[in-house]
């Protein structure tokens, strides 16, 4: 048995050795320079979550580049940002999405535990996570880290095998962000569920999560130490969306961001058919609301 | 609980260390371990089914002591034993077939019925554990076991963990005498276990399930796909399927190593037969030997005339394809198994390969080895076809596809990879089923575990499908 137990250790730590080195491997690969640079003529970062991955196309507004990503946490957005900014100096903007949502502790849940989200954002961004950062994850979300860990191979392999042989690799295959095509319909019978949930909620959203707001400052530091202005701006809801701590969002960012610009489109007036879900546009309202957007993006050349 | 998951390693874990640390002194308390564990185990699909499964275990072994005690009723206790696994099996496996037909065929003359339908839920491994049932009752009535009369052993041969939801299918004989018998701990069986369960989780994780999203996007629009695609969708669903069967026995058989147990083969590499009736000594042995010993040989054999030999031959095979599910499909592939399988029973070639491993004494297979093994492997696919497809029509439908665009460039042709790599490793160790991984090179062999280990480390996280014959 003891014989068993030491081939047994030699063969676990072989396997993990391996996947150590794989790790390493792919991080500093992951990590070289240029990998993150996006056309010169784009001077303003779209940066946020699928509020704004799934409500901005980019593809009309040439100085613009929509980089966000659906469940992108500020932390996620702050380690794409250090990559981005340095590579990319003709930057000047970096407007970023801030809603209700962004600030309540109430949301931690779907971002950190729910629908995988955790196991695909490790697999994005392992090479750019911190020590502490993985054992924030590791404490919330501990079997998707595992599992986001485990799987990385099969995901990464072939594009590392371009990058290594020097093949173009889009920052969309690298899964850095980018609009989001989504055509779903607005359901208002299933979205009624979730109003009354979110209505029911009441005082308990009113807790920040502040893991999450640091991150946030952190975004607003990192670019005014390299003289990038950041707006923060908010996609239309629909009207039946329940805002129960407005005052509440509206107070923070006047705390706590108060030189911050806020763009708010929240009561853009849009047809249902617009709409994902109540906070979601789809293609159609995307396509809408870029245009607008796009007036508004004039303003930051 | 699936091999494939989680919860399994751990509870593997957990037992192991319970079976041989903490109640290695006692057999009859390890016994009790591994049923408890194995109920457990059940229990965690759905435990009311285990009130079935304690029922149907119950039944069989009084039955059991009925044949062996009595000389008047002997065969009338084995025809209650019969009748009562066939009605517990037809009941929950094939009552809402039975019917459905029966009103297709009223409707046929005319007649609108409108029968009582059951919303039937299939326990797991149905099929599997009252065969092992009904195994003991026939080794007893034919003198070839004796009964036990401690219930607890015979409730191990039944619901052995590893071996309770896909099989092998056990024989009292070969079992039960395990059961009874006091194990100790080997090295070298632990280790022959690991490979298998390592080359298991590889057929079945890294294989298996990767060709299973080619298979099931090519089924679901081969109306739309070239005829060579079509073929390849076949041929993944041949690797497929062997991996997802064999890639499940090898863990069976490799969990039983670690507990001192010693299973039935159920592969023997299929296909690298030479021939269709070589093919079926090599897959999925336990169920085609456990008919040919209690339904073929009983109804005859080959040892009556030739008209009965073909008549048996089809009822084997249709009974097989049964087996397997309440669906035409199954019937159809067992059907031209038959068709396949007669003329070479009959001009007397269905036992020429039975016993020597193709190209035995060389590296490769001379050409005429290719050549038959290529077409049994053609033909195992076309099979194949009818096992995947939804009803018969499908199948038909997509044959009849493969001709259209059979020379274009075929889409998927990714997933050939994951043809050719378990195909390559099984030449490697195709001599004997039961050691696999077993290279002599100490660095071959342990890159071979690190590199496998890798991988399905990888592709568990992506890849963590059900196995296909837990349905039956």
């Amino acid at each position: 048995m003891k014989q068993l137990f030491k081939k047994f250790l030699l063969y676990a730590a072989i396997v993990s050795a391996i996947y150590w080195g794989y790790l390493t491997t792919m991080s500093a690969i992951l990590n070289r320079d240029n990998l993150y640079k996006v056309d010169a003529q784009k001077t303003v970062l779209l940066m946020g979550d699928s509020h704004i991955a799934y409500g901005i196309i980019d593809s009309n507004m040439e100085h613009v580049v929509n980089l966000s990503q659906p469940a992108d946490m500020y932390l996620y957005n702050y380690l794409k940002l250090q990559k981005l900014l340095p590579q990319n100096p003709q930057i000047h903007t970096v407007v970023i999405g801030c809603a209700g949502h962004n600030i309540q502790q109430f949301w931690s849940d779907v971002f950190l535990t729910k629908q995988g989200f955790t196991q695909a954002k490790v697999q994005n961004y392992y090479h750019l996570l911190s020590a502490a950062d993985m054992s924030y994850l590791l404490y919330h979300s501990p079997e998707q880290v595992i599992k986001g860990v485990v799987g990385l191979p099969k995901l990464k392999t072939p594009y590392l095998l371009k990058i290594v042989r020097h093949q173009p690799v889009t920052l969309e295959q690298l899964k850095i962000g980018g609009y989001a095509f989504h055509d779903d319909k607005l359901d208002l019978n299933k979205n009624r569920a979730d109003v009354e949930k979110l209505n029911r909620k009441g005082t308990d959203q009113l807790a920040l999560w502040t893991w999450h707001i640091d991150y946030l400052h952190k975004i607003v530091d990192l670019c005014k130490s390299r003289g990038v202005n950041v707006v923060f701006v908010r996609t239309p809801e629909h009207k039946l969306f329940p805002k129960p701590i407005e005052p509440e969002f509206q107070k923070f960012l006047t705390r706590e961001f108060p030189e911050v610009p806020f763009a708010d489109f929240i009561k853009m007036d849009l047809p249902d058919s617009c709409f994902a879900d109540l906070d979601h546009l789809n293609y159609y309202g995307a396509k809408v609301f870029s245009d607008s957007f796009a007036h508004f993006a004039e303003t930051l050349r | 609980m699936l091999f494939n998951s989680f919860e399994f390693v751990l509870f593997l874990i957990t037992v192991y260390f319970l079976y041989w640390f903490a109640f290695s002194k006692n057999l009859a308390v390890q016994n009790i371990l591994l049923l408890a564990c194995s109920y457990l185990f059940y229990g965690f699909w759905d435990w009311r089914f285990l009130f079935l499964l304690l029922l149907s275990t119950l039944i069989d072994y009084g039955f059991g002591l009925l044949v062996y005690r009595s000389e008047r009723r002997k065969k009338l206790y084995l025809w209650l034993s019969i009748f009562n696994n066939l009605a517990v099996l037809g009941f929950f496996k094939y009552y809402n077939f039975f019917v459905g037909n029966a009103q297709d065929a009223l409707a046929l003359m005319g007649l609108h019925t409108d029968p009582w339908l059951l919303n039937i839920v299939l326990p797991v491994g149905i099929s599997f554990y009252t065969f092992h049932g009904m195994s003991y009752v026939f080794d007893i009535y034919n003198g070839k076991v004796t009964p036990t009369r401690n219930f607890v052993d015979y409730a191990v041969f039944v619901s052995f963990f590893p071996l309770l939801v896909a099989g092998p299918i056990e024989r009292a004989s070969h079992l039960l005498p395990q059961v009874q018998k006091k194990r100790t701990f080997s090295f070298e069986q632990t280790v022959a276990g690991m490979r298998l369960i390592l080359w298991g989780y590889f057929l079945k994780v890294v294989i298996a399930d990767t060709l299973s999203v080619f298979v099931n996007d090519i089924f679901a629009n081969y109306k739309t796909l070239s005829g060579s695609t079509l073929v390849l969708g076949a041929v993944y669903f041949s690797i497929q399927i062997y991996g997802d069967f064999c890639g499940y026995t090898n863990i069976a058989l490799g969990v039983a190593k670690l507990f001192g147990f010693e299973l039935l083969s159920n592969f023997r590499y299929p296909y690298f037969s030479r021939n269709i009736a070589e093919f079926w000594k090599r897959w999925h042995i336990s169920l085609s030997s456990w008919f040919r010993d209690y339904l073929y040989i009983p109804l005859g054999g080959s040892r009556v005339s030739t008209a009965k030999v073909v008549r048996n031959t089809f009822i084997i095979f249709l009974v097989s394809g049964f087996w397997h599910g309440a669906n035409w499909t199954f019937i159809a592939w067992g059907g031209i198994h038959a068709l396949l399988f007669i003329p070479l029973l009959l001009s007397n070639n269905n036992r020429k390969f039975t016993s020597e491993v193709v190209a035995d004494n060389t590296l490769l297979p001379s050409l005429r080895e290719t050549w038959q093994m290529t077409a049994t492997f053609a033909l195992a696919t076309f099979a194949w076809i009818f096992f995947r497809a939804p009803d018969v029509g499908v199948a038909v439908d997509y044959i009849q596809h493969i001709g259209h665009g059979l020379l274009q460039m075929p889409t998927k042709r990714l997933g050939i990879a994951y043809v050719i790599i378990p195909l390559v490793i099984d030449w490697r160790q195709r001599h004997d089923e039961r050691t696999v991984l077993n290279y002599r090179n100490r660095l071959v062999r342990w890159g071979m575990y690190v590199a496998l280990g890798t991988a399905v480390l990888v592709y568990s996280v992506y890849n963590q499908g059900t196995f296909i014959y837990f349905q039956f």
